[in-house]
């Protein structure tokens, strides 16, 4: 969700915890009240039990050659990211990225593009919306691992092999299709129709009106749903495992290395994995600040 | 032939019209027996209207008496779904060329401004000539600037929408419609949604255009500005047309019960 949070004006969030305004109301002790405290060492508690985890295999990933699996750590260097991508018996992993980046693109873009297609179909009532949109919203609640199985066995009886770009590419989007759509929902509801109007008084065509004002007004919305995309199948694991046939995609392949490897290697490609992840996500509030900045979006509305 | 001849009684006793409306001229725009519903409710109900080139109209009326709609079935926003409506001797009978035809000949001003948030000033008033007139750059950006400095506001070409303020934006927002040289501007309720202090710098801008000679239909409530530029005002009620009068005849004897206690309402 930080990406549509992200997309909100900055004001927001950047507005200081009232410095000394808080003192002057309440001279006598100054200082802030205790529920702060007990909040802030809740949420500190939260962050480390977020990110602590992470951060042990991060660390762990930059152990020597006697490293091990478990703390303590033995020695720094980068040998198991040399080991990761040199080494056969650790796996595809190469071959695993490949695959998961070129399939997390392909995803990216039908979701984009379909759920824009449905967002702008939802903007007016018609019959049977409410049933349509429920059917897309059915599959989020269907477990991943069935719908997956289920994807499978329907290419294995239609006689299809399954494979990362067709059968895991499907069950992909079955996942990724309801989340585009709703966030696009949240994003066409800042659409507001007057500028639309306006586009058509001044001879615009439909095709024109869509091309010169909603998808630039709305491109921060849509670099959102595209982040969106683009995680969910970069990491999806439950509905490739059935359906993405002989060749691995990145996240199979970590789980069958956590089933072989038994290398500090493993740790390194967590650590690689992440930092990709870290400059997706990156590029993507990056250049949604960037619009929003070169838009002068500081001003009121 | 009622309506003709009402003009001529209405345009000999107003001051300081430069465009006097030609009798035997097509008109701006001719509509007969005009009928628009939304579902159950009728938002026009059998509108007559006939407006000469450089009249100035002020439509009036309460809320939901279908003001908007009216102006905003002229440049086809908004599909009436019976009657006929000539824009220049064009008819809107719903085929594209002839919406084009009459979207290029009508300039709409709105309750909320419309500026393309993601385009600066002077994008907002060069992207429609570019695209829909096939100007170069250049002549887009020399139109654009004209337009801004007639409403005052060519230092702020630079800037976005955000940075503006209502009146400001409401000001380029007639400068964009300008930028497509309309022979026609439908003006709705351009006032409605800004701050006290910032209504007269566009009831000013719209004088302005009023005195060049402008045909122009204007729904607002600015009785003001109604009884100093409208050459008549029509005032509506319940999707119909109720009456037709010249500014002075209208303020002072309303003819229907209707219109007087609307007059009351609004006149403190």
């Amino acid at each position: 969700m930080s990406a549509v949070v992200a997309d909100m004006p900055k004001s927001d969030m950047s507005k200081p915890v009232a410095p000394a305004t808080t003192k002057a109301i309440a001279p006598s002790k100054g200082g802030r009240p205790w529920t702060f405290y007990v909040l802030s060492a809740l949420f500190s508690l939260y962050v480390i039990a977020l990110y602590g985890p992470m951060f042990c295999i991060y660390i762990l990933s930059f152990q020597d050659i006697r490293g091990g699996l478990v703390f303590p750590m033995k020695g720094h260097s980068l040998h198991w990211f040399v080991d990761l991508f040199t080494q056969v018996r650790t796996g595809d992993v190469k071959g695993s990225f490949d695959r998961s980046i070129k399939l997390a693109v392909i995803v990216t873009l039908i979701t984009v593009v379909v759920s824009f297609l449905a967002g702008l179909g939802f903007r007016k009532r018609f019959r049977g919306d409410t049933f349509v949109f429920y059917m897309m919203i059915g599959s989020l609640v269907a477990p991943g691992l069935v719908l997956g199985l289920g994807t499978g066995l329907l290419f294995q009886a239609l006689g299809l092999n399954a494979s990362w770009y067709t059968s895991a590419l499907g069950a992909q989007l079955s996942w990724t299709l309801p989340f585009g759509v709703l966030v696009m929902f949240a994003v066409m509801s800042r659409f507001d129709l007057v500028w639309e109007e306006a586009a058509y008084d001044l001879g615009a065509s439909r095709w024109q009106s869509i091309r010169l004002v909603m998808i630039p007004v709305l491109a921060p919305g849509l670099v959102a749903v595209a982040l969106f995309g683009f995680t969910l199948s970069y990491d999806e694991f439950a509905r490739s495992l059935q359906t993405a046939g002989s060749l691995n995609t990145l996240p199979l392949e970590i789980w069958s290395m956590t089933l072989n490897v038994t290398s500090p290697s493993l740790y390194a490609l967590g650590t690689v994995t992440t930092i990709v992840s870290f400059i997706v996500i990156g590029a993507s509030l990056g250049s949604i600040v960037l619009i929003q900045k070169k838009r002068g979006s500081s001003a009121k509305g | 032939m009622s309506e003709i001849s009402m003009n001529t009684a209405t345009n000999g006793g107003i001051e300081g019209v430069n465009a006097q409306p030609q009798l035997r001229e097509v008109p701006a725009v001719r509509m007969e027996a005009v009928y628009k519903h939304y579902g159950d409710f009728t938002a026009l109900n059998e509108v007559d209207l006939k407006v000469a080139k450089g009249e100035k109209i002020v439509v009036c009326g309460p809320s939901g008496s279908g003001k908007s709609t009216l102006i905003r079935c002229i440049n086809h926003i908004e599909k009436h779904d019976e009657g006929l409506i000539y824009v220049n001797g064009i008819e809107l009978d719903h085929q594209r060329k002839n919406i084009d035809a009459v979207r290029r000949d009508t300039g709409m001003v709105f309750q909320s401004f419309n500026l393309f948030p993601h385009m600066t000033v002077l994008e907002n008033c060069t992207l429609a000539p570019m695209t829909a007139n096939g100007m170069t750059k250049a002549e887009a950006k020399d139109l654009a600037m004209h337009f801004l400095a007639k409403v005052r506001i060519p230092e702020q070409a630079d800037k976005f929408p955000g940075q503006l303020s209502g009146g400001q934006q409401q000001r380029v927002a007639i400068a964009r419609a300008l930028c497509m040289r309309p022979k026609i501007m439908l003006f709705d309720e351009p006032t409605s949604a800004l701050d006290p202090e910032m209504v007269k710098e566009v009831l000013e801008t719209m004088k302005k255009l009023a005195e060049d000679g402008m045909t122009m239909l204007c729904v607002t409530h600015e009785m003001g500005f109604a009884r100093e530029v409208a050459d008549r005002i029509v005032f509506m009620n319940d999707g119909k047309v109720v009456e037709q009068a010249a500014p002075e005849a209208f303020f002072k004897q309303p003819k229907s019960e209707r219109a007087r206690t609307f007059l009351d309402q609004i006149i403190h």
